[in-house]
């Protein structure tokens, strides 16, 4: 089977500086694929082309093998590719609810309906409580997610996502910040979003201990360049990404 | 409180606004009548604004060019025979939607302080144009000597260059401009606005056209703001280019600001402050401009989210 996503030399400089430098990669349909680097190696610049912030300096992404590079975010997230940001990115003021009604009216194309009540729309409604009860946000439904937790923050960004219903899921660091318990809340969710669901999840982290119980495949990135990759038994053991590491962090 | 008693207040509001508006001609004079009339019109403008600023989250200092160009097409065709009132309404509303959609299809790219310079350049663009093509503006004077042709047809229209009978034309398309504003601002539509304003970044990601939805909400905002320049045009008989100052473009960003931006009737009762506040300053001095912002500078330190705005918040706060 194709790739759902296949990079071909992607290269991105900032002036004279270069962020990401030649990276070609695929990430298999359904298999859960971490990019992994010290922070500044380029990943969230990486994710910043996939998802058509800006365009790339050259190279290709391909994904499910139609050529998206360059596209802009609103067409990228339309053809089935969601994101999450490394700083929590949600609608703010708005209601839990709202924010996933706002995903759910994009995803169906709803947005021209100007006269029916959004926040009344039973099918919507439901839907969206489907999403928070998967997240175990249902208490905080009706409530502005400026009075949640951190945690709880980044679960909402989640739930934005998946009520796009993408097939592919770019997740830049899902738990930074987080405290260790929220850490393992985060892991557990993403093991069993990709166990239950046909989205393929390819999430980012610089804290090599979080991914390897749950990646089947890992791709490591040092300064724009890309390392290693391997099953994370391969990456584990590969020398120049424990130089690259300093020895100290890989103990999972 | 129960279910049923929360979803008929609203209803309750409503019907006592109406028997308000309905019945406020019976116990007040001809100059309160006169007052009302142009605070609606002025509450048309200000929601149509807050569209685009309190839901949509940009900020325009030109809104006043399409208040204009409601205006001056309205008047141009009355002051050139035109022999329905309708006809010359809906057509200057047609004029100031297409500059809308002109104008906003080259401002919404932009954002913030970018987007408020370029929509403020545009305004001033069309008051020049107002100022110097005088063989279709009438320059500095303005369009006069509207004939303002019965509303209706035969033995249904109705003389309304009475000020009752204009108040009430007023009145029905002030509910009916608040009735379709609420309705859209609750809408899908609606919501994804307000998730653009929240952030506009998250939006994009989510699927949104940003440029799309910005550009809808922008030319509803023209269309309204179409609506209360006509209905201002036939109310004061003539268009002038004051109507496309800058300062009328400033007019519903302060009443927005002094009623709460974040509310729906934010801008209503900022339109009512302001004209009660000029009306009382007036009385006593020309520079009322100038007491103006010596009332707004504290409100707007003390109340950042208007005076309805901070009202409902407390109210809230002492019921949940
Ligand atoms: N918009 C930008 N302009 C200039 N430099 C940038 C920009 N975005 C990222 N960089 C630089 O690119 C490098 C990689 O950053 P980033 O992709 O955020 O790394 P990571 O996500 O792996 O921590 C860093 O040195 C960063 O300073
Ligand atoms: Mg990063």
């Amino acid at each position: 089977m194709a790739p759902i996503l296949e990079v071909k030399n992607l290269t991105k400089h900032f002036g004279k500086f270069q962020a990401v430098t030649g990276v070609s990669l695929t990430v298999e349909k359904g298999e859960l694929t971490a990019l992994i680097g010290p922070n500044g190696a380029g990943k969230t610049t990486f994710y910043n082309m996939l998802s058509g912030k800006f365009p790339p300096t050259s190279g290709k992404i391909f994904f499910e093998g139609r050529d998206i590079t360059g596209a802009p975010p609103h067409k990228i997230a339309r053809m089935g590719i969601g994101r999450s940001f490394q700083i929590t990115n949600i609608f703010t003021s708005m209601t839990v609810m709202e924010n996933i009604l706002s995903a759910l009216i994009a995803h169906h194309g709803a947005g021209t309906s100007f006269f029916a009540p959004a926040r009344k729309n039973k099918k919507l409604l439901e839907e969206g409580s489907k999403i928070l009860e998967s997240l175990g946000l249902t208490p905080y439904a009706d409530m502005p997610t400026t009075q949640l937790s951190y945690g709880d923050k980044r679960l909402v960004e989640i739930g934005i996502v998946l009520a796009n219903s993408p097939r592919l899921v770019l997740l830049d660091e899902p738990t930074a910040g987080m405290t260790p318990e929220e850490t393992e809340r985060m892991i557990e969710l993403i093991h069993h979003l990709a166990d239950e669901t046909d989205t393929t999840f390819f999430l980012t982290e610089h804290d090599m201990k979080v991914v390897f119980s749950v990646s089947k495949k890992i791709y490591v990135l040092h300064q724009g360049s890309l390392l290693a990759a391997g099953s994370p038994e391969e990456i584990q053991k590969n020398p120049e990404v424990r130089k690259a590491y300093l020895g100290g962090e890989i103990h999972a | 409180m129960t279910r049923s008693d929360s979803s008929l207040k609203p209803l309750f509001g409503w019907a006592a606004g109406l028997a308000a508006l309905i019945l406020l001609p019976f116990v007040i004079n001809t100059y309160i009548i006169l007052l009302t009339t142009e605070v609606m019109i002025m509450g048309i403008f200000a929601l149509s604004f807050n569209l685009l600023f309190g839901y949509t989250g940009l900020l325009s200092f030109g809104h006043a060019a399409f208040f204009g160009m409601g205006g001056y097409v309205t008047a141009y065709l009355l002051s050139h025979a035109c022999p329905s009132l309708t006809l010359a309404f809906l057509t200057g509303v047609a004029g100031a939607s297409l500059t809308a959609i002109v104008v906003g299809y080259l401002s919404v790219k932009l954002d913030e302080i970018y987007f408020a310079i370029l929509t403020l350049g545009f305004g001033m663009m069309f008051f020049s144009l107002a100022h110097q093509w005088r063989s279709v503006t009438g320059g500095s004077d303005g369009l006069t000597g509207l004939v303002v042709p019965r509303l209706g047809w035969g033995a249904f229209s109705v003389d309304i260059s009475s000020p009752w009978h204009y108040y009430y034309l007023v009145v029905a398309a002030f509910l009916l401009t608040v009735w379709i504003l609420r309705r859209i601002t609750q809408s899908n539509f609606g919501l994804i606005l307000v998730s653009i304003r929240e952030n506009k970044e998250r939006a994009a990601f989510t699927g949104i056209n940003i440029r799309a939805y910005r550009l809808a909400s922008f030319s509803i905002a023209g269309f309204f703001a179409g609506v209360a320049g006509g209905l201002f045009a036939v109310f004061d008989r003539m268009a002038s280019p004051s109507m496309l100052h800058w300062t009328t473009s400033a007019q519903p960003v302060l009443m927005t600001v002094l009623g709460g931006a974040h509310t729906f009737f934010g801008p209503v009762v900022g339109s009512i402050l302001f004209f009660f506040i000029e009306h009382i300053i007036t009385k006593f001095t020309d520079i009322w401009m100038i007491y103006l912002g010596a009332i707004l500078i504290p409100l707007v330190i003390f109340f950042p989210e208007g005076v309805l705005g901070t009202l409902l918040g407390l109210k809230k706060r002492k019921h949940g």
